[in-house]
């Protein structure tokens, strides 16, 4: 019952927690039964959050009638919010970054010094947004973690066993400084509450296996569009200033993890705020997987090295990288390993989705052709089917689409098409299916030996209302409705999709 | 088997029905073949063997995912009915047309041996068929309550 706390900070921590999500609804093998993710972000209003969080709370409720005993692996994996809430509540909230030095209450000695050290610009910078790519700020302003109750919840919910897995990236503002105070204060003893008690579990959570993945740069943003001070010219610089420094975090993380991308995807230039909603990236899919590497029992002799006093013996530094450097790639220039976690479950969960109805179409917007995910009724076999096949019958029928947990799971199946239809649009494109056909078989991009039944009278989506009508009987038949549909449709994707190399 | 065939008696009439119940003119009692056993008995068959292979024979238009419609069920329903129509035609005309139905139930003859009517014709075979087909489908729907639980794809067809 041991969970994983994943601390994402920043924009692009909540990205990987969403890729990670994602992951997750689809089945990935995860070694752990529950993922607390925590999300560190002052800008608690940008889209990147926004959609992140939507997109868990979803998965909170699918979870809850997934079957867990069964062969299901859909949203097997728990997912919890420590107290309901995805952010850690930050004590101070003040917006412009002088009012937090308390720079106006300063003498005019120490107000000069303020002056040299940091840009008119960055003292008036509204920090509700983040910080713009300002470690240096960010440093002053996170390093409130030890001073107050953030981590109460989170200390009183540890356990021993639990691990901890941190995601920053380390060209920004939040991220980049906000890892290292995280990663201090964590590992810092007897951090004490408002109420002047040491935090409950503390020293559990001192002891505990802690990664980390770092994500250097994979996108730029253009010309700004407001007064945002973010200059991706920086990028580089911050990073190497930012590496340097993370050299001391040697022995002091069990499993850190590298990740970038040279080949950049220009964002649209937004300081922060509702405006700031990034398209995924395979980067940011490939730092989810790092979590999963983490966790995973059987590396966990390479990942974690420590003594008999649990002391970290070497931290190890692991990187992630594809098989050939290409523009545009798929599940044939992954590595064995990284085929093995991802092919049969996004595949099998891709093939749900399609069975409900959803694809992607191009849809003229104001003269500008867009491509889009929608339902298709045409392509929408469930309904066409159901009232027909023996599997839906006396279970399926009526207003069973229309309750909540099947309405949230076909939120997220739409949710999922749209972040592999975002991965499609980086210029490092990530193309493992054909997202447009309205095929049941060939829809998976490459030369992958998927073993797929073949039965000469049946084509297309027949063979999957074949596999459904043959799996009905398997279940357990004292399954709720909703619980017997995710098992049933978990059954029958690993048989159509079984991916073996 | 012939009193379910009698129950289509008004169809074909009393006298081809007393010729397929196997009566013999010249030993006036009923010592011929019984037809309505072997006509009946091949209406089971072919009726088994349609309700076989909508239900369970892996081939497009049977036990399949897009065949498990009420109107699929009704038209192998109807093509076994049909086959069984030809049958019962085809057996009672050949019959009618070689002569085997006894003299007395073919004509009335007066006391010169004259015929003064017709007792049997070629439609009473065309009626005796169609009784088949209903008699057929009466076994098709037997057989498919029977049969059609352990249908992978069709056990809810025709009624869902």
């Amino acid at each position: 019952m041991s969970k994983l706390y994943v601390f994402g900070i920043g924009g692009t921590g909540a990205r990987v927690l969403k890729s990670l999500t994602m992951l997750l609804a689809a089945g990935v093998d995860c070694d752990i039964e529950t993922i607390v993710p925590i999300i560190i972000d002052r800008d608690i209003s940008n889209k990147d959050l926004s959609r992140t969080r939507l997109l868990i709370e979803d998965y909170i409720i699918v979870n809850k009638i997934a079957p867990k005993n069964g062969r299901n692996r859909f949203f097997k994996t728990r997912i919890e919010l420590l107290n309901g809430e995805l952010c850690l509540q930050l004590k101070d909230n003040t917006q412009k970054f002088d009012d937090f030095i308390g720079r106006t209450t300063m003498c005019r000695e120490n107000q000069a010094l303020v002056d040299i050290l940091f840009s008119k610009e960055t003292l008036k910078l509204d920090m509700t947004e983040g910080f713009q790519g300002n470690p240096n700020i960010g440093s002053i302003v996170l390093n409130q973690f030890d001073d107050n109750d953030v981590f109460k919840n989170f200390a009183n919910d540890f356990k021993d066993g639990d691990k901890i897995f941190i995601i920053s990236s380390i060209f920004g503002g939040t991220g980049a400084s906000g890892f290292p105070l995280l990663r201090r204060t964590l590992q810092t003893p007897n951090i004490k509450g408002t109420d002047g008690q040491v935090l409950p579990n503390w020293g559990l959570v001192n002891k505990a296996q802690i990664g980390s993945i770092t994500v250097l740069p994979y996108f730029v943003v253009g010309n700004p569009t407001d007064e945002s001070l973010i200059n991706s010219d920086t990028f580089i610089d911050k990073t190497r200033a930012a590496l340097s420094y993370y050299k001391t975090e040697d022995k002091k993380i069990d499993t850190l993890f590298y990740i970038a991308d040279k080949l950049t995807s220009t964002y649209p230039h937004h300081k922060g705020g509702d405006l700031q909603k990034n398209d995924a990236h395979f980067v940011e899919l490939a730092a989810a997987m790092a979590i999963l590497d983490f966790i995973n029992i059987d590396k966990l002799n390479k990942n974690v090295h420590r003594n008999r006093d649990n002391i970290i013996d070497s931290t190890t530094y692991k990187e992630f990288g594809i098989r050939s450097n290409l523009a545009e790639f798929n599940f044939d220039h992954l590595t064995d390993t990284t085929k093995r976690l991802i092919i049969n479950p996004l595949a099998r969960f891709l093939l749900f989705a399609k069975y409900m109805g959803y694809s992607v179409a191009k849809e003229d917007i104001d003269g500008k052709e867009e491509l889009l995910v929608e339902k298709n009724n045409n392509n929408d076999i469930f309904n066409k089917e159901h009232r027909h096949q023996p599997y839906a019958r006396k279970r399926f029928i009526g207003d069973f689409r229309q309750k909540n947990a099947i309405q949230k799971l076909e939120t997220i199946q739409v949710r999922f098409f749209e972040w592999l239809l975002e991965m499609e649009k980086q210029n490092r494109k990530f193309t493992p299916f054909n997202l447009f056909t309205s095929s049941a078989i060939e829809f998976i991009n490459g030369h992958l030996n998927i073993i797929q039944p073949r039965a000469f009278n049946l084509k297309n989506w027949a063979i999957v209302d074949h596999e459904l009508n043959g799996q009905t009987g398997k279940i357990d038949k004292s399954l709720e409705n909703e619980s017997r549909f995710i098992e049933l449709f978990y059954r029958v994707t690993e048989k159509i999709i079984n991916y073996k190399n | 088997m012939g009193t379910i065939y009698c129950w289509f008696e008004s169809l074909f009439g009393q006298n081809l029905g007393e010729y397929l119940w196997g009566y013999s003119c010249d030993t006036q009692v009923y010592s011929n073949k019984n037809l309505f056993n072997s006509i009946g008995l091949i209406a089971i068959l072919i009726s088994l063997i349609f309700v076989l292979a909508y239900y369970y024979l892996p081939l497009k238009f049977f036990n399949h995912p897009r065949s498990n419609r009420w109107w699929n069920w009704l038209i192998i329903l109807l093509l076994s009915g049909i086959i069984n129509f030809l049958i019962g035609y085809g057996w009672t005309i050949n019959d009618f047309l070689n002569g085997n139905i006894g003299d007395c139930l073919m004509y009335t003859r007066d006391s010169d041996g004259n015929i003064v009517s017709q007792l049997i014709y070629k439609k009473d075979c065309w009626l005796f068929g169609l009784s088949c087909f209903f008699i057929s489908s009466m076994f098709f729907i037997v057989w498919s309550y029977i049969l059609k639980w352990w249908s992978r794809n069709c056990r809810h067809s025709p009624i869902f």
